[in-house]
């Protein structure tokens, strides 16, 4: 790993960013003498150079292009060097990384940060709204607003956000290592900071106000913030196409044998849909891009028409990429709601093939209908009409995904958690979105309710429903994938819900509002949309309200959340099939796929098998458990050890085989404590197994890894002062012996001697008069303790006379005290998890309350000379249901 | 929050990562193509421009009027000596490609240099041209767009001369074989591709 | 598989959620009323497209809850549900359905639009000029140029839309009709307003800090209203000439 601390890269990116800017304007500033040009200081072109120079100087500093640079150089660079690879501390995470977990992790915090000021701008604008008249903000600054949120949540959000959830998780559904270019990968997203930081400086010069539309000639007016504006869509533009370029050699060239292309999860397919989308049109917004700034800072006339030029052509030109785009935001999303509804209503994809097709046909034809966000526009009116048939059919493939969604939940076995609830969601909320992209299709009703509210209905039910809800359906479904950790359900729902109603409150009441007459993008409106503007004000902030819970959901449950098993969710593709969190090249061994990824419903199918290394010698399969050896003796039935098993067992993927090497010791013991630790796992739901045998630890656990060729051993002892293992030094020896990994697990002495762990064994209570300190009764509840492991609780009733603090009370205390003690040590010390209670009462008294607190599952009335039956009848009636066993323990003749 | 889970094991003992690609295709021409691919497009965008501008504006004339009342006018000859230059560019680099595979490391260096001075010499005669043109892109809708079209072509010579040169200093190195020199195809693939938009570059603006 | 349609619950899940859809859009006056012929045809479209709307509302929104009420398990059941990978018949239903609907919708919306731009022989043609932050009204054959737009009634009106700065949008609510006008080009609109009564100008395109309240009026008056003012406005006219454009008090 790279040792450079993070301020020795952060201190270059700032280097790189001043260092461009001041050489920008220098740039400019001698171009612009020695040509003549005038005005000299012409704001928009230093803006515009110095944000280009600068933004590429950041890129360079944070180290882009260090490699290639180095390669280019003649420098001693190897393809092999992964020293940028994989994030073992949170530093690993604000630096450059060539790992695709890593960069995945990275794209969602920095979309996501884009988000939350999109989401804030979106605050502004509602609040603004929340009455007629000017709340606080002007026409110009309430375009600055409505332009940055849909900039922000357009090209820093939404169209990145699926790089990175398809980052992650992508090229771990196909077998492969790692994305075909990581230090390209990387680069793709450090353009972002770059994207957004262009946007948002704007607040400085002043926020572009045109919209995310930019349409000249209004574009031609206002701030350098334009010019911002038009750079920063080149940056977010290059790092698009540059990651579409990236999935498709990594789907087309990686996936793992026998992954044909009928075999890939959906979301290989919505992605390398979405990519070649990406990779054809994105190129259009930069050349409209490129149009509009020379218009400003090179006096060029593209959209002047007195001087020969065009103005609808800009809008040809920039909507021939924006309506794709609007595919590119969903398309990955239909992607992940496909993976979501069939691994929680656990059934097949319904008609695997026809979502495919209409992944692509959604793509094809998302080329041919750009026009129709320009029906009002004045263009050539013939276009309209095939525009309109276009946009029309549109809907048969994406009718198709829904009708196919609906079908895999139909007759399955639907496990409502927050993924699901995210997916029925989103089912919903896009149907409404979709059902009014017909309306605005049909050329007549677009004529009346085109750049009306009608359209930001329309709009926020496909994104919202389409990309918001789709996003954090991912987001919380493999959320235990690159944490390791469990989100906590609780608070996902109540995500979910306030993000459900609080979208159906702010955006319904808006098809009202467009079809009666408010446009869009204004700062105030007609008095009788008051009260509607005020709910769906209301209906924004429950959203900023169940956004924050979000993020409250993610930041504490990855520092403390649960434990995540390697498959939470029992899906059946292949990154399922590593731990949460994977391990830094994903596989340890190669994937071989076998079949198709969504095989519920079909007993022994399987999607893929996994090739363990040579040492693990064979095939291991989804469902395989690993065996664990544990080497223990003294230190079984110990709260440490069940612990340590327990917590091992979260991982879901062990199974535990106990071997117990009886050197010297008596080997019922043994057989007693083993069998009570094994009971008492049982009653964790852990599947564990055991045995004894006799002979030296060495040699019984070498001879045991031999045989059972474990994934590990994990050696059990007492401290090194109190144990005879430890005193011979076994770790090393059993280590060199066996080869295989070892861990060792420390067990403090007066654990192993309480068997406080025994919880889920039955408990045994044990009536004994004056037959505690008798070696009959230990034998007795040896002898019960064998038959099946329980754990016992001794009672004793003392039947004390008045006065109970006199000395002669005081004295049979402590004598039936030594007694009980004396008897329950030698208990546990031979594998007996047990405890003692002296009660002062007389047996009537105490016994009934015993059985009270107790609860036990049996009760044993141990007597001596004859006092069983006498101790008896105080438990009879007591005990009710509970099976009461007599036992005569024979005479005493002294303690 | 770390990626490594405590297994014990690193391996990923199969190999570079994506030097050896599981279904055979290399994912570095891939790349180039769809790379290409992209770059046709911002072609077309700024071709779309061109064709609104000429075609689509009303009571336009063609060739446009200048501010002085006469038509632009543009270096038809000169600039089909230009294309011609930069065709047998590509020609040449096809040879030295050929060469190569014969196993005659030193014919490509030959190709490829005569490949880089024939598209330097096509630069540096478009920037005479650009000096010689008698207008500006500021004069009009047309003289901008054209100035755009040729620049960005002009842009895309200057990368693809970098990118040949790379792999002329990988020929000096040797790195090139019958076997293996991808890099070189994918360097070849761009430089076609800048000829092709040339040409119809050359046919569209300056010809029809 | 047909016998298997658990046509009962789906039918009551369905006749409530029709019930609701169809209560709301029938209770709240969700157009404008209807001021123009064009206004007219487009709200019958609309509502046409609406019911097929609400059939497809209701088939998918009966069908999610009913599977989400019949089918949801606890999470200690680790079964799975049957393996249906598809259904060729259902997915044959499924294209072919909506695409019928669908082509009738696009035909009944060519022939709305079609109806919508006829154009008719008698029209009065008005010129539109947008600018930031107002509009002006030129009449061409009278010289004159006002700050509202008058037109007569039952007429059909020729707007030539033009912009003097950036791209704005000629919009009136209770005509349906509405057309953006650009800089360069002179965009047409058509409208033949059926009804007396002055109805709002919304400029309905982003063109600067201003254009929230860059609003005018159109009053429809009587043909014979509307003869008259164009004489008078004409004829105060034509005596103040200064450069051939006044704008003028508009009709009370």
């Amino acid at each position: 790993m790279d040792p450079r601390p993070l301020s020795y890269w952060w201190g270059r990116a700032v280097y790189g960013a001043v260092a461009g800017v001041l050489f920008a304007f220098l740039l400019v500033f001698l171009l612009r003498t020695l040509f003549g040009f005038e005005p000299l200081w012409e704001g928009g072109v230093y803006g515009g150079v110095a944000g280009l120079i600068g933004g590429i100087g950041f890129l360079w500093g944070i180290g882009c292009f260090d490699f290639w640079l180095g390669w280019a150089k003649g420098a001693d660079i190897s393809v092999e060097d992964h020293s940028f690879h994989g994030a073992t501390n949170w530093r690993h995470y604000f630096r450059l990384n060539t790992d695709h977990k890593v960069i995945g992790i990275q794209y969602l915090a920095m979309t996501l940060f884009f988000m939350l000021w999109g989401g804030l701008m979106a605050l502004l604008i509602r609040t603004e709204l929340a009455a007629p008249g000017q709340q606080f903000a002007d026409g110009e600054t309430f375009n600055g607003f409505l332009s940055m949120h849909a900039t922000l949540m357009i090209f820093v959000f939404a169209v990145p956000v699926f790089g990175g959830i398809a980052n992650f998780a992508l090229p771990i559904m196909l077998g492969a290592k790692d994305m075909a270019f990581p230090r390209l990968n990387a680069l793709s997203l450090w353009f972002l900071p770059v994207a957004g930081g262009l946007f948002l400086s704007s607040m400085f010069t002043g926020m572009f106000g045109a919209a995310w539309t930019a349409y000249p000639p209004l574009a031609s007016q206002g701030t350098m913030g334009q010019t911002l504006f038009e750079l920063g869509v080149q940056f977010a533009g290059a790092s698009s196409i540059a990651t579409a370029i990236n999935f498709l050699a990594t789907i087309i060239t990686m996936r793992a044998p026998g992954m044909t292309i009928w075999r890939m999860p959906i979301l290989a397919w919505a992605t390398g849909v979405t990519s070649v989308l990406v990779v054809f049109a994105t190129p259009f917004v930069a050349g409209s891009q490129f149009l509009t700034m020379f218009d400003r800072v090179m006096g060029t006339h593209f959209f002047a028409p007195d001087q020969g030029g065009d103005v609808v052509m800009y809008q040809h030109i920039f909507w021939f990429y924006s309506h794709p785009a609007v595919y590119i935001m969903l398309l990955p999303g239909f992607g992940i709601i496909s993976e979501v509804i069939a691994t929680f209503a656990r059934k097949p994809l319904f008609g695997y093939r026809a979502m495919a097709f209409s992944l692509v046909a959604i793509a094809v034809l998302g080329f041919g209908v750009w026009a129709h966000h320009m029906f009002v526009s004045g263009m050539a009116a013939w276009l309209r009409v095939p525009m309109m048939i276009t946009t029309i059919i549109i809907a048969i493939p994406t009718g198709v995904k829904m009708w196919s969604w609906l079908a895999t939940l139909w007759q399955g076995k639907i496990h409502m958690k927050t993924p699901m609830l995210w997916a029925l969601g989103f089912l919903f909320t896009f149907l409404m979105g979709g059902l009014s992209g017909v309306f605005l299709g049909v050329v007549p009703i677009d004529i009346q309710v085109s750049d009306t509210y009608f359209v930001t209905a329309h709009l926020h039910y496909v994104l919202y429903g389409g990309t918001v809800y789709t996003v954090f359906a991912g987001l919380y479904y493999w959320f235990p994938k690159m944490t390791g950790k469990m989100y906590s359900e609780r608070l996902g729902q109540w995500h979910f819900w306030l993000t459900f109603v609080g979208t159906q409150l702010t955006f319904l009441p808006m098809h009202w509002q467009g079809l009666q007459g408010m446009p869009r993008r204004v700062a105030d409106y007609d008095p009788r949309f008051a009260t509607v503007n005020a709910i769906e004000t209301l209906g924004s902030y429950m959203l900023a309200i169940a956004t924050f819970i979000f993020f409250y959901n993610v930041i504490t449950s990855w520092k403390s959340g649960p434990k995540a098993p390697w498959n939470p969710w029992r899906g059946k593709t292949l990154e399922w099939l590593v731990s949460s969190p994977p391990p830094i090249f994903n596989f340890d061994a190669i994937p071989q796929v076998v079949g198709g990824p969504y095989q519920y419903g079909i007993p022994d199918a399987r999607h893929a098998v996994v090739f363990a290394p040579e040492e693990f010698g064979g095939e291991l399969k989804e469902d395989t458990r690993y065996p664990v050896l544990v080497v223990a003796n003294q230190t079984l039935v110990s709260q440490t050890l069940i612990d340590e098993i327990r917590s091992r067992d979260a991982d879901g993927l062990w199974s535990f085989q106990f071997v117990v090497p009886v050197g010297d010791d008596d080997r019922s013991i043994a057989e007693r404590r083993l069998a009570t630790t094994l009971a008492i796992l049982a009653g964790h739901g852990v599947a564990a197994t055991g045995r004894i045998v006799e002979g030296d630890v060495v040699d019984v656990a070498t001879e045991a890894a031999t045989e059972a060729v474990p994934h590990e051993l994990v050696l059990v002892t007492l401290p090194l002062t109190q144990g005879a293992w430890m005193r011979a030094d076994v770790v090393d020896k059993i280590r060199k012996a066996t080869g295989v990994p070892m861990s060792h697990v420390v067990v403090p002495a007066d654990d192993a001697r309480a068997i406080t762990g025994a919880s889920t064994l039955p408990m045994v209570m044990v009536v004994a008069g004056e037959a505690v300190g008798a070696e009959a009764l230990a034998t007795a509840v040896r002898a019960r303790a064998d038959a099946a492991p329980a754990r016992f609780t001794i009672v004793l009733a003392l039947d004390l006379s008045e006065p109970r603090w006199g000395a002669e009370a005081t004295e049979r205390r402590r004598t039936a005290g030594v007694a009980m003690t004396a008897t329950v040590n030698a208990l546990v010390s031979t594998g007996v998890a047990v405890e003692g209670q002296v009660m002062d009462d007389a047996p009537s008294v105490a016994l009934p309350l015993a059985i009270t607190a107790f609860a036990p599952a049996q009760i044993i009335v141990a007597g001596v000379n004859g006092e069983a039956d006498a101790l008896a009848g105080a438990v009879q009636e007591a005990a009710g249901d509970t099976p009461v066993e007599i036992v005569d323990v024979g005479t005493v003749a002294g303690s | 929050m770390a990626t490594t889970a405590g297994h014990g094991h690193a391996g990923h003992d199969d190999g570079a990562h994506g030097a050896a690609p599981a279904h055979g295709r290399s994912p570095l021409l891939l790349s180039m193509l769809l790379f290409i691919g992209s770059e046709v497009m911002l072609f077309a965008s700024l071709f779309t421009a061109y064709f609104f501008i000429r075609y689509g504006v009303p009571n336009e004339t063609w060739p446009p009027l200048k501010a002085d009342g006469e038509p632009f006018e543009l270096p038809v000859v000169m600039t089909l000596v230009n294309t011609l230059f930069l065709v047998m560019s590509s020609f040449t680099l096809w040879w030295g490609e050929q060469r190569l595979a014969a196993g005659d490391n030193k014919g490509l260096i030959r190709g490829l240099w005569v490949t880089i001075f024939l598209g330097a010499t096509f630069l540096l005669i478009q920037l005479n041209e650009y000096a010689h043109l008698g207008f500006t892109p500021q004069d009009r809708a047309f003289s901008g767009a054209f100035y755009t079209l040729t620049g960005f072509h002009g842009m895309h010579v200057l990368v693809g001369l970098i990118i040949l040169s790379m792999c002329l200093r990988r020929a000096y190195k040797r790195d090139f074989s019958t076997a293996y020199h991808t890099p070189l195809t994918a360097g070849s693939y761009y430089w076609h591709f800048v000829d092709i938009v040339w040409v119809l570059l050359f046919l569209l603006v300056y010809v029809i | 598989m047909y016998r298997k349609i658990p046509i009962i619950p789906l039918a009551v899940i369905g006749v409530v959620v029709a019930a609701l859809t169809v209560g709301q859009a029938l209770l709240i006056d969700w157009l404008p009323a209807a001021e123009s012929a064009e206004a007219q045809r487009t709200s019958d479209l609309l509502w046409v497209l609406f019911w097929s709307s609400t059939v497809f509302f209701v088939i998918v929104t009966s069908v999610l809850i009913y599977s989400v009420w019949k089918w949801r398990v606890k999470d200690d059941d680790l079964s799975d549900g049957p393996p249906i990978h598809g259904n060729t018949m259902i997915e044959i239903v499924w294209t072919v359905v909506p695409t019928i609907v669908l082509v009738a919708v696009g035909v009944y919306g060519y022939i709305v639009m079609d109806r919508n731009e006829a154009v008719a022989a008698d029209r009065l043609t008005v010129e539109v000029y947008a600018q930031q932050f107002n509009w002006t009204y030129g009449y061409p054959d009278a010289g004159i140029e006002t700050g509202i737009l008058v037109v007569p009634e039952d007429r059909q009106i020729q707007l030539n839309l033009r912009a003097r700065d950036v791209i704005h949008d000629f919009w009136v609510p209770e005509f349906g009709i509405k057309g953006d006008a650009v800089p360069g080009i002179t965009h047409t609109l058509w409208i033949t307003p059926t009804n007396q009564g002055t109805f709002p100008v919304i400029c309905a395109e982003l063109c600067g800090a201003g254009h929230s309240v860059m609003r005018s009026q159109v009053k429809v008056v009587s043909p014979q209203a509307f003869a008259a003012w164009l004489a008078r406005s004409s004829a105060a006219v034509k005596g103040d000439v200064a450069d051939g454009t006044t704008v003028v008090e508009s009709i009370r």
